[in-house]
């Protein structure tokens, strides 16, 4: 039951610790029983691909990866004008056509589409690392630290993300890095909630309390012994925070306070070609860059719900609470 | 029920104060020294030191930043936002101008949103991997993959251009007398886009929130009794299901400001959202933070009343302790 809601914690315990304290081992009889006879690896394999949608999410991703990272090969230059091709429909030679200033709109597509994965997983690593430690201390160390740090996350969190970077944005200037900076300070809240609530459950149980009676450091405990626990989490949350980034930074680009022209940005390309002139006349213009953000975010959401439901066999018979990245 | 309240109150407090502290810290840091933003160089010069001074204390602008951040919030206390850079107007005229249609392209974009997005993530969760429900989940999912620009610039292209039934910009078409039946057309598309686009969630909640339902004790043994289905799914899991869909409301508020955020500029909506946009562009600092203690305050109280509400209609929410 979702007593608390983003933006104001009313009950100081997650989800995960009311299940849990009780009953340690509640979970892994559940996986062991499983493992019996099959490798958690395999298993998990298995579950992902059981999901066909999160399987076409991940050829289509990576097929878009490839067409991003392989740009120099198969484009032309996507800075260059070319007079003779401004506004012209798509051909043979520029399979999508120029644009208004006469570049070709191929090759701006398949550069956009390599920032726009620049920025989601840039940003995304940055804050899910972020995320991740303070969610660490914040779950380990409790008290006054945990108080503190969930009070701030409150605050980040009671503003709409993509807000709160337009507003942090206009402050430092928007740039590319600066892009990344933001959504890298301001995102973290989210994967730290969920890294305390699990640091919270899992700092009670007996292999944590085993190593400190061994007298094991803290750092140690942390990292080599409640970190490796987390991995799955952080994986999912990671893999829609990339989805969510994505649409920030195209959403961002669109309104003219993300990465600055000429840098190639399908955000960018959809607001110049938004007239409905232009939107009526000239379609390989705006159609291109709309499907390709639609088509990465759906792909990166597919493949973080397959991750999530491969992971945690619950989530997917109890329909739990989805965090699907996108929020403009 | 006082005490939960007042607890959930106190907790509002310390959040508050961090995100005027953020505000203040992005004023100070931001470019430019608003003391020079409204006078001429040529003024400027002819200033002598203490005018300087004098003029420094009258915007409020000395003392020790302590000092200065009461100022500050003590200002919007009492409804002194400070003033815009651009315009020279102050924040509160600015932005009380703009909070009117802000209100009714939200409030009419939750309307549709919950019009479509309860029922249909409640026909989906009882008709489980039906076609119907292989639909509306990827009708979701699609939806929230999609930025809403994106989608806005289709709706404008289908209903705008190609069939040309809505306008596509603005709250009224200029030089016209406007009537409620413009109003309304201009209405139509920003408010179906933000409300689609919300839908998505509220129907995976409500889906969620169901199947979580359809699948406990206490429908069991209502089948087992032999209740008719129609009296099982009405009475004991409508009932029970819609309850966690309150607590999305909170959630959700900060959802319609985002998506306001960017539908507005699509379509030229003159809204808050906008004017943020506008204020950003301009690297208008006041306006800006004022505009995000603004958004804070009301999603902090809308999330505030959906746990009260919850409270209400759910009474083990309040004894729930950690």
């Amino acid at each position: 039951m979702p007593s608390s809601i983003r933006g104001c914690d009313m009950s100081e315990a997650d989800p995960v610790t009311r299940l849990d304290p009780g009953i340690p081992g509640a979970d892994s009889l559940e996986a062991v029983a499983l493992v019996a006879y099959e490798s958690p690896a395999r298993e998990k394999l298995r579950r992902f691909m059981r999901h066909r949608l999160a399987v076409v999410g991940a050829v289509v991703l990576f097929i878009v990866v490839m067409l991003a990272l392989l740009a120099p090969l198969i484009t032309q230059d996507p800075f260059r004008s070319d007079l003779s091709l401004v506004r012209q429909p798509p051909s043979a030679e520029h399979w999508l056509g120029g644009d208004l200033a006469g570049r070709d709109v191929w090759s701006r597509v398949i550069y956009g589409t390599r920032t726009s994965l620049i920025v989601g997983i840039a940003a995304t690593a940055f804050y899910v690392t972020v995320g991740t430690l303070l969610g660490l201390v914040a779950g380990y160390a409790g008290g006054v630290v945990d108080q503190v740090l969930m009070r701030v996350a409150d605050a980040i969190m009671s503003i709409p993300l993509l807000l709160i970077v337009v507003v942090f944005i206009a402050v430092i200037g928007p740039s590319l890095s600066s892009v990344i900076i933001v959504i890298g300070l301001l995102g973290w809240p989210a994967a730290s909630r969920v890294v305390r609530g699990q640091t919270l459950a899992l700092r009670e149980s007996e292999f944590v309390i085993a190593a400190r009676v061994a007298g094991a450091r803290t750092g140690t405990i942390l990292f080599r012994h409640i970190l490796p626990n987390l991995l799955s989490t952080l994986i999912v949350v990671a893999t829609l925070g990339v989805a969510t980034s994505i649409v920030i930074e195209a959403s961002l680009s669109f309104l003219g306070l993300g990465v600055r022209p000429p840098t190639p940005s399908l955000g960018i390309m959809v607001n110049e070609a938004r007239s409905p002139t232009n939107l009526q006349n000239l379609p390989w213009l705006w159609v291109p860059p709309a499907v390709m953000i639609a088509l990465t975010v759906l792909s990166v959401n597919f493949v973080g719900d397959g991750l999530r439901d491969a992971f945690d066999p619950r989530s997917a018979a109890a329909g739990k609470v989805t965090t699907t990245g996108g929020e403009a | 029920m006082g005490a939960y309240v007042v607890r959930r109150l106190l907790l509002v407090v310390p959040i508050l104060f961090l995100v005027t502290v953020a505000g203040f810290i992005g004023l100070e840091i931001a470019p430019g020294d608003p003391m020079f933003s409204q006078i001429s160089d040529e003024m400027l010069q002819e200033l002598s030191e203490e005018q300087l001074g004098q003029r420094r204390s009258d915007l409020g602008l000395e003392g020790p930043v302590w000092e200065r951040y009461g100022r500050w919030v003590g200002g919007m206390l009492q409804g002194d936002f400070g003033y815009s850079v651009v315009t020279g107007r102050p924040v509160l005229e600015e932005i009380s101008a703009r909070a009117g249609p802000t209100l009714i392209l939200m409030g009419t974009a939750l309307a549709i949103a919950i019009l479509i997005g309860v029922p249909f993530g409640i026909i989906s969760a009882v008709k489980q991997y039906s076609l119907l429900d292989y639909g509306v989940t990827s009708f979701s999912l699609f939806m929230i993959s999609t930025p809403s620009f994106v989608l806005g610039v289709v709706a404008i292209y289908v209903f705008g251009v190609w069939l040309d039934l809505l306008p596509v910009s603005g709250m009224v078409t200029l030089g016209q007398e406007s009537n409620i039946w413009d109003r309304l057309a201009h209405l139509t598309m920003p408010a179906m886009v933000l409300g689609l686009h919300s839908s998505a969630q509220i129907m995976r909640y409500t889906r969620n929130s169901m199947l979580d339902v359809l699948t406990s004790d206490y429908m069991v043994t209502a089948r087992s009794k032999g209740l008719s289905g129609t009296a099982i799914l009405l009475r004991h899991g409508l009932r029970n299901a819609l309850i966690p869909v309150i607590t999305i409301f909170g959630l959700l508020v900060g959802q319609f400001v985002a998506g306001a955020v960017v539908t507005e500029q699509v379509f030229g909506w003159p809204g808050m959202g906008r004017l943020a946009v506008s204020a950003a562009q301009d690297q208008d600092p006041a306006l800006l933070m004022a505009i995000m203690v603004i958004v804070a305050v009301g999603v902090l109280m809308a999330s505030l009343l959906a746990d009260i509400s919850y409270a209400l209609v759910d009474p083990r929410v309040r004894y729930e302790r950690s």
